[in-house]
């Protein structure tokens, strides 16, 4: 079923790696950060509400 | 509106256009016009990725959301930051390292054509409509607030941005959404400023938000498991993340914002940005809408926002029982504010029995302002026949129209049309691309040169922006018709989310299994939709599983000759 690939696309078909994390930086302390930002600012929203709605 | 807040918004115009026709220069070729020749910053990209997301009924829609139902539409982006850090080790450095213009093309290499014009002929339908949906909606708000025609709104929306981006791309696109993010917040924290001032002498802001408090609509976080809610913790924590990682990832409009960073680095930091504002950014736009409502505690507001009707109504016959509502919402609003000031009188002597007993009072009273405004609403529903009548996005409007002072007017509106404008010129380029690079160069001129696909894809930005425009036009009439289109991407994302999941994580998966399980998996979603109850944000779960269960199974029932 599958038509030709045209010239201007180069690569054929494959999987790539699901999870790629390589890069110039390490960005696992990112992501931490990000996830911690996260609980935080939930946590602060639920305390904010808690207080202004008790 | 005054003469200064016109020049204010002229030269906002004026801004964006000279901008974008100078960005042109740095566009020589259809890989500077489509991804700058992957040369942005990551904060730029961020920016225009926050700017892209954030359109102008997102912005009054928001705001009118926070003043009349509080904050708890928050809790739909709580999925967005996990989503921002799936997409980083997955799809930001698969397309980064595939070189591809449009997420799409990669469904060629990993599946076939068919796979990949399907998908870009859904992103092509669904958001070509909603770019019109994107331009009309802020313009019937607009004309209606200020008194502008109608025409002249939708065509100071889309013509400046169809001239900008047509001319210089996806360079024009990223820094004016840079300039557009700085108008939008500095409006909204001015806003922000005028409201916290408006507050009656002697009120403080912390007395205010208790108040508030009182009727629930300070309420961010709702742990109940309920399907057909769509603002818990959990609908926003779990099919927020599906439904972030299908817009986020799937999307032409968003995918493209990422393509044009300098590295993959960079295109991840660009979604980090996001992953680490988007809730404050979105607490603090419902908080405006919150304070809106605390401001017309004390400042009376109209019956009704939405002045659409109001005019036929007065007219018509039953414009006796209209005057005899607004008769009763003045008598309502003056028994709300005693019963606010005595609530924050309660507090301030810090007596329990006195605080309770007056926030039952103001509680009582804000039901029963509610019960006349929801009587209002279904007299103009009667009377006009507009079954869709509501007045919730003309809350903000109203408010920065008629309680702002001169100046912040001007910029205030030039916030929501910059909404407007970084929304509507990422899907012009994305739309552009994707109809260029996944069906004109794909199908019908393979081997044209660089110079004649960038002629194209300026000519294919001028088309959709003056179809967006068109349909705006239409659609302004259609109530309908817009919820509609707003669904389509529903059906859209999870169901293509499936198909990259396929691609990138099931080996086994074939073309022909991830064609027809993209076709299964939207017609799930419908089924879902007509038959059961479950809230839309949980459709994006139901399409991407139904993708990849009846994919798999043609895979394992036909597979490949190559696997075979």
């Amino acid at each position: 079923m599958s038509q030709a690939t045209p010239p201007h696309i180069v690569g054929v078909s494959e999987s790539p790696r699901v999870f790629d994390t390589r890069g110039d930086e390490a960005f696992g302390f990112v992501y931490v950060a990000v996830v911690a930002t996260e609980v935080l600012v939930l946590m602060g929203l639920w305390c904010f509400s808690r207080y202004f709605s008790g | 509106m005054h003469p200064i807040d016109w020049i204010i918004i002229g030269v906002y115009l004026t801004w964006v256009i000279y901008d974008g026709l100078k960005r042109s220069k740095d566009t020589d070729g259809v890989e500077g016009y489509f991804l700058a020749g992957r040369s942005l910053p990551w904060w730029a990209v961020g920016l225009s990725v926050m700017a892209t997301q954030m359109s102008a009924i997102t912005l009054v829609g928001t705001t009118g959301q926070g003043y009349a139902d509080g904050m708890r539409f928050v809790q739909f982006y709580f999925g967005l930051p996990v989503a921002m850090i799936i997409l980083s080790v997955t799809l930001v450095p698969f397309f980064y390292r595939a070189k591809v213009f449009t997420a799409y093309e990669y469904l060629e290499r990993r599946f076939d054509t068919k796979t990949r014009a399907l998908a870009g002929l859904l992103f092509l339908v669904s958001r070509g409509l909603a770019v019109g949906v994107i331009i009309s909606a802020p313009a019937v708000v607009l004309s209606i607030v200020l008194g502008w025609n109608l025409a002249f709104t939708a065509l100071a929306i889309g013509v400046p941005t169809t001239l900008y981006t047509m001319f210089g791309g996806v360079q024009a696109v990223t820094w004016a959404d840079v300039k557009q993010m700085v108008v939008i917040v500095g409006g909204m924290a001015a806003a922000v400023c005028v409201l916290i001032l408006g507050l009656p002498d002697g009120v403080g802001l912390g007395e205010a938000l208790h108040v508030a408090g009182a009727t629930g609509r300070l309420t961010t976080i709702d742990f109940s498991l309920d399907f057909t809610e769509t603002y818990t913790f959990w609908s926003g924590l779990l099919g927020g993340v599906f439904l972030m990682l299908g817009y986020f990832g799937c999307d032409q409009s968003q995918v493209q914002r990422y393509l044009t960073a300098q590295s993959v680095d960079a295109g991840r930091r660009s979604l980090l940005m996001s992953a680490f504002w988007k809730i404050p950014l979105q607490a603090m736009i419902l908080l405006t809408g919150v304070l809106v409502f605390v401001f017309y505690l004390f400042h009376e507001p109209p019956m009704l926002f939405n002045a659409a009707h109001e005019g036929e109504i007065r007219a018509g016959a039953r414009a006796a029982e209209f005057t005899q509502l607004e008769t009763q919402f003045h008598t309502a609003f003056e028994d709300r504010r005693e019963a606010a000031d005595q609530m924050i009188a309660a507090r301030r002597v810090g007596d329990a029995v006195a605080i309770a007993d007056t926030r039952d009072r103001f509680v009582d009273s804000q039901a029963q302002v509610a019960d006349i405004r929801a009587g209002a609403v279904d007299l103009v529903r009667e009377v006009s026949g507009d079954t869709a009548f509501t007045d919730v996005n003309y809350v903000f409007p109203t408010f920065i129209t008629t309680r702002l002072p001169v100046g912040l007017v001007g910029l205030l509106i030039a916030a929501v049309l910059a909404a407007a404008m970084s929304s509507i010129a990422a899907e012009l380029n994305a739309l552009s691309a994707t109809s260029v690079m996944d069906f004109y160069r794909r199908h019908l001129r393979p081997e044209a040169t660089d110079r004649h696909y960038l002629f194209v894809s300026k000519v294919t930005t001028a088309f959709w922006g003056v179809f967006a425009t068109g349909f705006a036009l239409y659609a302004a009439n259609l109530g309908s018709l817009i919820e509609v289109v707003n669904r389509v991407g529903s059906y859209f994302y999870g169901s293509l989310l499936g198909v990259f999941v396929l691609a990138i994580a099931v080996p086994r998966a074939t073309a022909n299994g991830a064609f027809w399980g993209l076709l299964a998996g939207m017609t799930v979603v419908g089924l879902v939709e007509v038959t059961s109850e479950i809230s839309f944000i949980w459709y994006n779960v139901v399409g991407a599983v139904a993708v990849v269960a009846v994919a798999l199974v043609l895979s394992v029932l036909r597979p490949s000759p190559a696997k075979a």
